[in-house]
């Protein structure tokens, strides 16, 4: 007996569809607007308490526009400094605006763009990193213009509503909220607090060794050439901070690392940026070179980006200089005065650290 | 497709204007694309129902209503050029009334002329005095200067549209002068942008048609099939094929045998599926509001000649050429070799029309050829097996979308080196092209390709697929899918550096 087909009347396939599809697409805006995987709104739940990564600049840039407005410190930087939680700074009132493989070229528009946001900015810290100050690195112009075009776009925050895009990653962070897991290099908090997923000694190492030898193949040796105009840069950074106040620390790599810039001939040129921070600056915090913290793999996740809880010893640091809670030997204000003790200091610390390496046997003959 | 030749070889879609000329305030500069989310979710809702509240009480109100909401549709995307198009409608109206009012006075002729001077002229100037300029100035030595004036999007439709008008109207085969009627005959939004070329004759009576301002559920119900289709042939079949075309097209130094072909059938099955999507949307979004537009694509891939081709591609604009050229040049009613001149000049006229460049009028020249050739072929009793005729037509079809998609001929014989075999045969590399391996980019254009051979077409589709509930889920499907696509979220690749 043949089936009977069971048709729809126009009225009601009309109707059904609409309908049907409307309510399907609510629903995805509204888990969506629940989970808010892009920023835009700045609920928090038990179920958007784990946020991943899409694009740090157009996600911090829409924190920035349609968040709080009443933030007093701006901390700019590189991947390494999304670490630095703001909860780490007491009284300052944090917005952390680091991103991902952020080019020394884009702070001042990062800056430009904050003071336009924040009109309670009164203090900014600015993460430098060595291997940024490179032709290569810091050579192209970059800026956050497209972003800032991109989320002045009409309707920007409904349109990512309704978006399947949105809704995978949503459904990710509803996931990874849910079971309070970190299982990707940089995970975020409703605070704006990175977390990195905790490696074993052993992943560590293994990542380390990769990384060292992607710089060594991308950044260092003969791919490192100092950009004759990165002074210049620092000076209309420092400019741009006006009348605020403005700290300059250094990131710290693993010795491990250091050790590499230094066996691909590159010391000089670590020497040479420290005395160009000071220059312009007249004082900044290095935390780069062989120390407590940097001697301990287990303190990165890959030899170059630290886990959280060293980021709240720098910020400690920089807050607190004298304080006890940090490694006595993490961190050290330089300025002019005594930059040449400071780099000869590490200069000797970097011999000793290196005693044994490959690099090091390679550089001593 | 005549607006935007330039910008599918760039982008791929018809819009691309629309980033390249930064918006003059936030909510203008944009155009308002069918699959936009301002589009769906704003623009047409509150259209369609303000059309039919209006069209209860009121059908020549609600027709102003249609009428100021397609001039809105075209000056989202740049209100400066809104008095050209309304100017181009009011001068265009005036001469076709005043033409067809007169049928006795002898200067009827003066004035179609001054008409089609006045069309010719405005097109002229925004699309084809730069390119006419230039290659002056090349051939010549002269010194003339570029205007470089951003193109008004569907010029080429409205003029031709108009030109159609006018001529009929001195042929005295318009009878209706109603401006409401004939202005939403030009700019009725679905039509508006992309086509289809619609006939004043077939238009302008729907919008008098009382009925037209009645919700139709019939209506409704084959628009949101057909619209659904559009959108999923443009969103998630040609947007993809879209990525692999430029790719192709944006590093032609490196391709070789294997990239050269991906890339040709990926910007083939986008033209396609891009073009006939937006075509499908509009025939859709136009039953919404119980107008009926033509088709203008029939399953084009099938066809087994190159005259079959044009019978299914771009069907309104042959309609338009063979109706208003072809035949006034005397058709095929002038003997054999004038036949075959007429031919080639509508295909020379057909090229130019669809962008001011070289690459378009050679498209054009190859398409005239290839017309000829398969017109003496079969009269001289010429027969080729089907798989044969398909494949001849198809690759024909193919190698002329190689030449219309480059900027210039040096870059299509780049392209067509490559797919030759002159750049090597090289599997490997096939990645850094496209960022997809070799086997996802064959399993899509298999997908691509067997979808415009064997599947039934959208009009097809629409026509006689039965309102059952698999066909309501798979148009809510395909509408949910699309309509989530419309915002895309890109990721930051280089993430901890």
């Amino acid at each position: 007996m043949a089936r009977k087909v069971i048709l729809l009347s126009d009225k009601k396939f009309s109707r059904v569809t609409v309908a049907v599809f409307l309510v399907m697409a609510a629903i995805t805006a509204g888990f969506n607007y629940w989970i808010d995987p892009l920023w835009h709104y700045g609920h928090a739940n038990a179920y958007n308490s784990v946020q991943k990564v899409t694009n740090e600049r157009e996600q911090k840039i829409a924190m920035l526009h349609y968040g709080r407005h009443d933030y007093d410190t701006l901390l700019i930087g590189s991947s390494r400094s999304t670490y630095i939680h703001p909860s780490a700074f007491e009284d300052w009132d944090v917005f952390n605006f680091s991103v991902a493989n952020m080019s020394i070229r884009e702070v001042h528009s990062i800056m430009l763009y904050s003071q336009s946001q924040l009109p309670g900015l009164k203090r900014y810290l600015m993460g430098a990193d060595f291997f940024k100050s490179s032709e290569k690195e810091a050579g192209a112009p970059r800026s956050l213009a497209n972003y800032e075009k991109k989320i002045a776009q009409p309707f920007y925050r409904t349109k990512n509503l309704l978006s399947l895009d949105s809704l995978d990653i949503s459904i990710q962070n509803f996931l990874n909220s849910a079971t309070d897991t970190i299982d990707e290099e940089r995970m975020y908090n409703r605070k704006g607090e990175a977390f990195a997923k905790k490696l074993t000694k052993q992943e560590v190492d293994e990542s380390t060794s990769l990384k060292i030898e992607r710089f060594e193949e991308e950044f260092y040796g003969s791919n490192y050439t100092y950009y004759k105009d990165y002074p210049m840069i620092l000076e209309k950074i420092k400019e741009a901070a006006q009348p605020g106040e403005l700290t300059v620390y250094t990131t710290p790599i693993s010795t491990a690392l250091f050790a590499s810039l230094v066996s691909t001939g590159l010391y000089e040129d670590y020497e040479r940026w420290i005395r160009d921070l000071v220059s312009v600056y007249g004082g900044v915090w290095n935390f780069m070179y062989p120390n407590t913290i940097t001697n301990d793999i287990t303190n990165y996740q890959d030899g170059h980006h630290f886990y959280p809880e060293i980021g709240t010893l720098i910020a400690k640091r920089i807050q607190h200089p004298d304080t006890a809670e940090v490694p006595a030997d993490f961190g050290v204000f330089v300025t002019a005065d005594n930059v040449d003790e400071h780099l000869q200091h590490v200069h000797e610390l970097m011999w000793e650290a290196m005693i044994g390496t490959d690099g090091g046997m390679k550089e001593a003959e | 497709m005549a607006d935007f030749g330039n910008r599918y070889r760039t982008k791929a879609c018809l819009w691309y204007t629309s980033t390249q000329h930064p918006p003059t305030n936030k909510f203008a500069g944009y155009l308002m694309i069918f699959n936009s989310f301002e589009f769906i979710f704003l623009f047409l809702p509150i259209v369609w129902a303000g059309f039919f509240l209006i069209g209860k009480a009121a059908p020549p109100f609600a027709k102003t209503w249609l009428l100021l909401a397609s001039l809105f549709f075209y000056a989202y995307w740049n209100p400066a050029y809104l008095p050209l198009i309304v100017g181009s409608m009011i001068v265009n109206y005036i001469i076709g009334v005043f033409l067809g009012r007169n049928k006795w006075l002898p200067t009827r002729k003066l004035i179609l002329t001054v008409g089609i001077l006045f069309n010719v002229a405005l097109l002229g100037y925004f699309k084809y005095r730069d390119f006419f300029a230039e290659n002056m100035n090349l051939l010549f030595g002269t010194d003339i200067e570029l205007i470089q004036v951003l193109l008004p999007l569907a010029i080429s439709f409205y003029t031709f549209q108009q030109i159609a008008y006018l001529v009929d109207s001195y042929r005295l085969e318009t009878n209706e002068y109603n401006f409401l009627n004939y202005g939403l005959f030009v700019s009725f939004f679905p039509q508006l942008i992309a086509g289809p070329i619609v006939h004043h004759g077939d238009m302008m009576p729907q919008f008098s048609d009382r009925k037209t301002y009645r919700v139709n559920y019939e209506n409704i119900a084959k628009g949101l099939v057909i619209f659904a289709v559009g959108l999923f042939k443009k969103v998630a079949i040609a947007d993809t094929f879209a990525a692999y075309a430029n790719s192709g097209y944006g590093s032609v130094d490196t391709l070789t045998m294997i990239s050269g072909w991906v890339t040709s059938l990926s910007y083939t099955l986008q033209l396609y599926f891009d073009f006939s999507g937006y075509s499908d949307m509009a025939i859709g979004l136009a039953l919404f509001f119980n107008i009926r537009l033509p088709i203008n694509f029939n399953s084009p891939y099938k066809a087994l000649d190159i005259q079959d081709f044009w019978r299914r591609w771009h069907i309104t604009l042959s309609g338009f050429l063979t109706k208003y050229i072809y035949i006034p040049l005397g058709g095929s009613r002038k003997g054999v070799p004038r036949t075959y001149v007429n031919i080639f000049i509508i295909f020379l006229i057909s090229g130019f029309w669809h962008g001011a460049g070289w690459t378009f009028v050679i498209w054009g020249i190859l398409h005239g050829l290839a017309s000829v050739i398969a017109r003496i072929w079969k009269r001289s009793g010429g027969r080729l097996p089907k798989l044969w005729a398909w494949a001849v037509t198809f690759l024909f079809v193919h190698f002329a979308f190689v030449i219309f998609r480059a900027p210039d001929m040096t870059v299509a014989m780049q392209v067509f080196k490559a797919m030759f075999g002159f750049e090597g045969l090289h599997l490997t590399g096939v990645f850094s092209v496209f960022n997809v391996s070799l086997g996802t980019l064959a399993f899509y254009l298999a997908i691509g390709l067997g979808i415009a051979l064997f599947a039934k077409n959208s009009v097809q589709i629409m026509e006689t697929e039965k309102r059952t509930p698999l066909l309501t889920v798979f148009v809510i499907m395909l509408l949910y899918y699309s309509a989530m696509q419309l915002q895309r979220v890109s990721e930051f690749l280089y993430f901890n550096f």
